[in-house]
């Protein structure tokens, strides 16, 4: 490690750094701007201006920006030294000649990088006294307002947008001082990241829109560490709520998964707690129609905590319990975790993702379905060819230095899917396949196909240094089993399987029937009751069976936050909290366990459900915390759920609850005085070691599984979670939260060919049929975020996509309406032809109310 | 008078083509170079001490041995002409190629030759319209005479030439600007290192050269290191085009020994013009810092000038005489300086209008006490910290001209109002 001088101490730094991350790793202070530990150094605002020396004899020195400067052994610089600190001070009432003094009004103020550098710097006294620039400002969609008098000019904006998510709609145009930053004319911001604009802005010129109808600064804000809801990578989040009000979320840096960023569902998907159930409590309804019942089937539901489903598969039994997933997609669930336990392939973290240089992608579109894959993906590809630049001795964090010695390499990305994925863009090469011949297409690269793409994938895969098969249970049991095959054929090669919903993999591995055979066991009579844990079965079968379901169930108890076409079938609903109201953990697909912490307490006494199903049986826990020890005792792959995250007795290192609310919090004696004049008790908070009020430990906690928000003294952005790193940039202190459950145990994955083809029923030869695939689209198609405000102004209109050649041969035309039977149910859509699907299928967004029931692809006769 | 680089310039006809270059000599360095090895060639022109004519004096050997060794380096290799010509008061290279297109079209294949590279690229000011069609025709008669394309010479060494047009900022004209200009991207600078000859045009080994430092390489080749070095008079090699503007009675360019002093230049431009008094010189473009009548005698080379404080920048000198307001001049220089900037870093983007503000506002009359001290404050701060030269460049006139012309920056502020006006 190579030891560096920094105002005549000592300190070891990590091999590559430069000197800005020498400064910060060591927990010193250097203010800065352009530099992102995500994105490297530039040089251009010339804020982290050291004096660095040539060696020990050397007094005089010259100014260096440190974040352009290597950490060699022997380094040798001065922060403290007088020119060095004037000349920083000088660049901030640079900036602030035309920045405006709008802090109050500014969304920004309260944990704005650009106060935090401009108190840091000493600038106090204004000595410009000639006009300011101003700029018009742009529409850029419901998710960010633009202000551009705001901006320092810092770059960050456009080299996240266009170096490292790739979106091409947004640039910096002009020169000298009238620089901007925006899109060639007013429109929605294309890409799917464009919410992390705000994150890297390191002022107010992008900041979150949703969060601007109720606006509250970072220091009300009432903050707990959480996990997003919105698919199966589970980002780390940070929600923030005041009044009891959701108000933005914001990424919760974790080094092991998202990073520093969030996709646009994950970001703004919390509107649908706006608009939630508050119907009477039934809970004496539903404990008498258990009574009663002959026979208890219970549903559990891949968005519901692995706590509320578990207490469900004990309140029914396990011989009762399913998991709440379609049939498609259990057994390929079922397929992933056989696979993950043999260990016939590495299995990666969303992190391990970005290093990969080979990457064939199978089946899925991982833009719609779990879109920071899409983003680590280009990460991965992007570095890939990173050896070019460090030939000539450019260091990795030299980022435009990097571009410029790439000029546009990228690794090698391979992708066969039903339709043309966002991420064709960035591919070497694409094929857009019928989804059974995916996995025939992954067994041509296994078994060594003599030509063809298979056979130069093949080939590429084996020169790989990190190769890299991704696929989905979307994509089915089958594919999984060939990119499984795929990637355990290739030494070295790693696996990422995305999972649909936050906890779709930890309801598989609960285990118990398919939805289809809970179904069953009501229409046959065995059982007449049905519970249904959080959960739209509309969603997960065909019209016509769910329609059966509900005639034949004689009581359908509903738990659930959500108005739902379930919860309308309902004969008893039970309201319950939303997970921003209660605690939980999640698996993610790669069977990271993860705990989320309610940011609020329950609302009006709406409990979380593991609490109402207690109530509906004859249990004891006091807490969801009883429910995951009785779990680990009872299935030991779950006693890592136990070590993910401290419970309620857990303290800090100074004995106290964690805070959720910050020390600043105003109006805490006063906040709820247009209801009464007493100053309420804080309400307490037994379930966790968090306290909901602004009692409790400020400072960054021993656990990293219990940070509710990233603030440091002088640090009231998030940049504040370089206080909070080991390395900033890298793993957290104690460890990025999350405790993976599976290890590979090098049994044999079980190959049921005869029962994978059960997913892929054929079209037959007939002429009018032909697959019906629905596709994920990041806004639509996720059932929580769709009901949002801003998401929901984003989600494209229904339409049924199919190939020129397809459309010509069962005469249906661009514009034309399809009606396409399948399942017993008939569904009609706009037809859109173009070439961008494969031959042979017709592909309908999924998961929108016009598609209900296109559960999986399945064979259609068009009408 | 001594005339190597000038020595095809006349107006008669016909003598900028390659007919007239040949039959006085033209391409015979060429010649020779292919018959030498690129390293021999790289290490006459080291020797030769011949430095960058664009304004910097790097060593033109130096850098081109920049993409040595060329085993393994990346291919293609690139030679970048810069030809962008945006320096205030600077008119040396056009004079140089609308006279005599083909020795700058020999330097370049020489260069190009050295350096194994595949391509040449002649980055011309867009304003330069009729250079670049006398260049576009000396570029296809050398093709034409199998002194450029595939296999010059029987060398079986391939080079092509091509004239892009900058799409016109001063920043285009940055060793680095100009690379991300010719890859369609805004002309702003590239961090070093890494150095062009490591990661420069398409990140491959590129060498950018001015238009006078590669219509001397012809000669160096030709005549050899020590007669190019034995041309300068004082330490500095070979002669130098040395221009002239401001209110002298024949405004234009000389070729001179290296090292003639802004006397014998003022004597060759006649003078000043009748009814203006020589007051102080910018000597070589609005990049340097003002001399003054006491200085004239300075030898105009890179070392001397150095040692006075002072820079030889591009040798075009811009006279200030006594009528003209000096502030009023910084003004216009800072306000050049401030438009220029390409937005990149702070200091130049910000610093700089503020400066052509305070400027502005003293010229008018609406100065302050105070203001000296600001600009020299902000100057200071500016010039050495920016990401590359330009704000270096802005401040070397004007923290020179404060301190030069200080009593007319407080006579403004005193009365209010220009006294010159």
């Amino acid at each position: 490690m190579p030891t560096v001088i920094i105002d005549g101490i000592e300190y070891e730094v990590e091999q590559g750094r430069n000197m800005l991350e020498a400064v910060l790793d060591n927990g010193l202070d250097l203010p800065y701007f352009c530099w992102h530990p995500a994105m490297g150094s530039v040089g251009a605002c010339r804020l982290c201006a050291v004096r660095l020396y040539r060696d020990e004899s050397d007094t005089q020195g010259k100014i260096a920006m440190a974040c352009m400067t290597p950490a060699n052994d022997g380094t040798r610089i001065s922060i403290q030294d007088p020119e060095a600190t004037e000349f920083r001070r000088c660049v901030v009432e640079w900036l602030m000649t035309n920045h405006p003094h709008d802090c109050p009004v500014c969304d920004e103020g309260g944990h704005c990088h650009l106060q935090d550098m401009t108190t840091m710097c000493g600038q106090t006294y204004r000595r410009f006294r000639f006009k300011k620039r101003t700029y018009t400002n742009q529409y850029l969609g419901p998710f960010l307002t633009h202000e551009m008098n705001r901006c320092i000019q810092c770059y960050r904006c456009v080299r996240f947008y266009r170096d490292l998510a790739g979106g091409r709609d947004f640039n910096v145009f002009g020169s000298r001082n009238r620089i901007y930053f925006g899109r060639q004319r007013d429109g929605v911001l294309e890409s799917e990241f464009s919410g992390n604009l705000a994150e890297v802005c390191p002022t107010g010129v992008f900041t979150d829109k949703t969060s601007a109808r109720h606006y509250t600064r970072k220091w009300d804000l009432r903050t707990a560490p959480s996990v997003c809801i919105h698919c199966g990578l589970g980002c780390n989040t940070i929600p923030g709520s005041r009044y009891n009000k959701m108000r933005r979320i914001e990424g919760r840096f974790n080094g092991d998964v998202n990073g520093y960023f969030l996709c646009d569902r994950g970001r703004y998907g919390y509107e649908f707690s706006y608009d939630t159930i508050r119907s009477e409590n039934a809970i004496d309804d539903a404990q008498n129609a258990l009574k009663e019942a002959k026979g208890v089937v219970g549903i559990g539901s891949p968005r519901a905590s692995l706590e509320s489903n578990y207490a469900l598969q004990k309140l029914v039994g396990v011989e009762h319990f399913s998991a709440g997933l379609s049939e498609f997609e259990q057994e390929a669930a079922e397929q992933y975790l056989s696979v993950f336990k043999s260990g016939t392939a590495q299995m990666l973290s969303l992190a391990e993702v970005e290093l990969a240089d080979v990457v064939v992608v199978l089946g899925i579109d991982p833009t719609g379905e779990a879109p920071m894959l899409d983003f680590a993906i280009r990460q991965a590809m992007r570095k890939a060819p990173m050896e070019v630049a460090r030939k000539l001795n450019i260091p990795d964090w030299d980022a435009n230095a990097v571009i410029n010695a790439l000029n546009g390499a990228k690794g090698k990305l391979y992708i066969a899917a039903p339709w043309s994925i966002k991420l064709q863009e960035i591919a070497t090469e694409a094929i857009n396949v019928t989804p059974a011949n995916v996995a025939v297409f992954a067994r041509d690269i296994s078994r060594g196909a003599v030509d063809g793409l298979a056979s130069g994938i093949s080939t590429e895969l084996a020169k790989a240094k990190k190769p890299l098969v991704v696929t989905g249970i979307s994509a089915g049991a089958d594919t999984i089993l060939a990119a499984s095959e795929l990637a355990g054929s290739i030494p070295g090669c790693g696996l990422f399987v995305t999972a649909p919903e936050a906890n779709t993999l930890g309801v598989a591995m609960l285990g118990g029937q398919s939805i289809r055979q809970a179904v069953d066991t009501i229409e046959s009579g065995q059982a007449d009751t049905l519970i249904v844990l959080e959960n739209d079965l509309a969603r997960r079968m065909s019209s016509p069976a769910f329609a059966s379901l509900v005639e034949n169930v004689k009581n359908m108890i509903v738990l659930d936050c959500i108005e739902t076409q379930t919860t309308r079938a309902a004969t008893t609903i039970l309201p319950v909290a939303t997970f921003f109201n209660s605690d939980g953990a999640f698996v993610n697909n790669e069977s990271r366990a993860q705990r989320y912490y309610a940011v609020d307490p329950p609302v009006e006494d709406i409990p979380a459900a593991w609490s109402r199903i207690r109530d509906l049986g004859d249990f004891t826990w006091a807490g969801y915390e009883d429910i995951l020890r009785e779990l680990a005792a009872d299935r030991p792959e779950f006693a890592g759920t136990l070590e993910a995250a401290p419970f309620a007795d857990w303290r800090s290192t100074a004995n106290r609850k964690i805070a959720r609310e910050t020390h600043r919090s105003s109006g805490r004696t006063s906040k709820d005085a247009n209801r009464t004049m007493r100053e309420p008790q804080p309400p307490d908070d037994a379930q966790t070691p968090l306290a909901f009020s602004m009692e409790g430990d400020q400072n960054p906690p021993a656990s990293s599984a219990v940070i509710p928000r990233f603030w440091w003294p002088g640090w009231n952005s998030n940049a504040a979670s370089n206080k909070y790193q080991k390395e900033v940039g890298a793993e957290l202190h104690g460890g990025n939260p999350g405790v993976r459950l599976l290890t590979a145990s090098g049994s044999e994955p079980e190959a049921d060919r005869d029962k994978a083809s059960v997913s892929y029923p054929q079209p037959a030869g007939e002429s009018k049929e032909i697959w019906l695939i629905p596709r994920p689209y990041i806004f639509g198609s996720e059932e929580l975020s769709r009901r949002g405000i801003a998401i929901g102004e984003l989600i494209p209109p229904p339409e049924a996509a199919i190939h020129p050649q397809s459309a010509q041969k069962l005469g249906l035309t661009d514009g034309g309406t399809a009606e396409l039977d399948f399942d017993g149910q008939t569904i009609s859509l706009p037809i859109r032809v173009e070439e961008s699907v494969a031959v042979g299928v017709i592909v309908v967004p999924m998961g929108f109310p016009e598609t209900y029931g296109v559960t999986s692809p399945t064979v259609a006769r068009v009408k | 008078m001594i005339r190597v680089l000038t020595r095809n310039i006349s107006r008669a006809p016909g003598a900028v083509w390659i007919d007239a270059y040949e039959a006085n000599g033209g391409y015979d360095a060429l010649k020779k170079a292919v018959s030498m090895a690129p390293d021999d060639v790289i290490k006459i022109v080291k020797d030769s001490r011949l430095r960058g004519r664009g304004g910097a004096g790097f060593p033109t050997g130096l850098k081109w041995s920049s993409v040595l060794p060329l085993e393994g380096s990346a291919r293609p290799r690139y030679i970048a002409c810069n030809f962008d010509e945006m320096e205030p008061g600077t008119f040396k290279d056009r004079f140089l190629v609308d006279g005599d297109p083909h020795q700058l079209v020999e330097g370049m294949i020489i260069a190009g030759w050295s350096c194994r590279a595949d391509m040449g690229y002649i980055f011309i000011r867009d304003e330069y319209k009729i250079t670049r069609q006398i260049l576009k025709r000396a570029i296809a008669e050398a093709e034409n005479k199998g002194l450029l394309g595939e296999n010059i010479l029987d060398s079986g060494w391939s080079y092509r030439i091509f004239v892009h047009a900058s799409a016109g900022r001063y920043m285009a004209g940055e060793e680095t600007g100009l690379i991300n200009a010719l890859e369609g991207r805004p002309a702003m600078p590239r961090s070093k290192p890494p150095y062009p000859g490591t990661s420069g045009l398409w990140g491959k080994p590129t060498v950018v050269n001015n238009v006078e430092t590669l219509s001397c390489i012809p000669h160096i080749v030709q005549h050899g290191a020590e007669w190019f070095a034995s041309l300068g008079k004082a330490k500095d090699a070979g002669t130098k085009i040395y221009g002239i503007s401001g209110n002298v009675s024949r405004p234009g360019c000389w070729e001179l020994p290296m090292g003639s002093t802004l006397h014998e230049l003022l004597d060759l431009a006649g003078g000043m013009r009748d009814g203006f008094k020589f007051r102080a010189a910018l000597p070589g473009g609005a990049s340097t810092m003002f001399m003054d009548a006491l200085q004239l005698d300075i030898p105009l080379d890179y070392d001397a000038l150095k040692d006075a404080a002072l820079m030889l920048g591009t040798g075009t000198a811009i006279i200030v005489d006594d009528r003209a307001c000096p502030v009023g001049l910084l003004a216009n220089l800072a306000m050049f300086y401030a438009r220029e900037s390409c937005g990149w870093c702070t200091p130049c983007r910000e610093g700089l209008p503020w400066v052509e503000k305070l400027l502005r506002a003293i010229d008018d009359g609406d100065g302050r006490a105070g203001d000296i001290e600001l600009l020299l404050d902000l100057i200071k701060n500016i010039g050495p910290n920016t990401y590359c030269a330009l704000a270096a460049g802005a401040s070397f006139p004007i923290e020179s001209g404060i301190k030069m012309f200080k009593s007319d920056f407080e006579e403004h502020i005193a009365q209010g109002k220009c006294p010159y006006r």
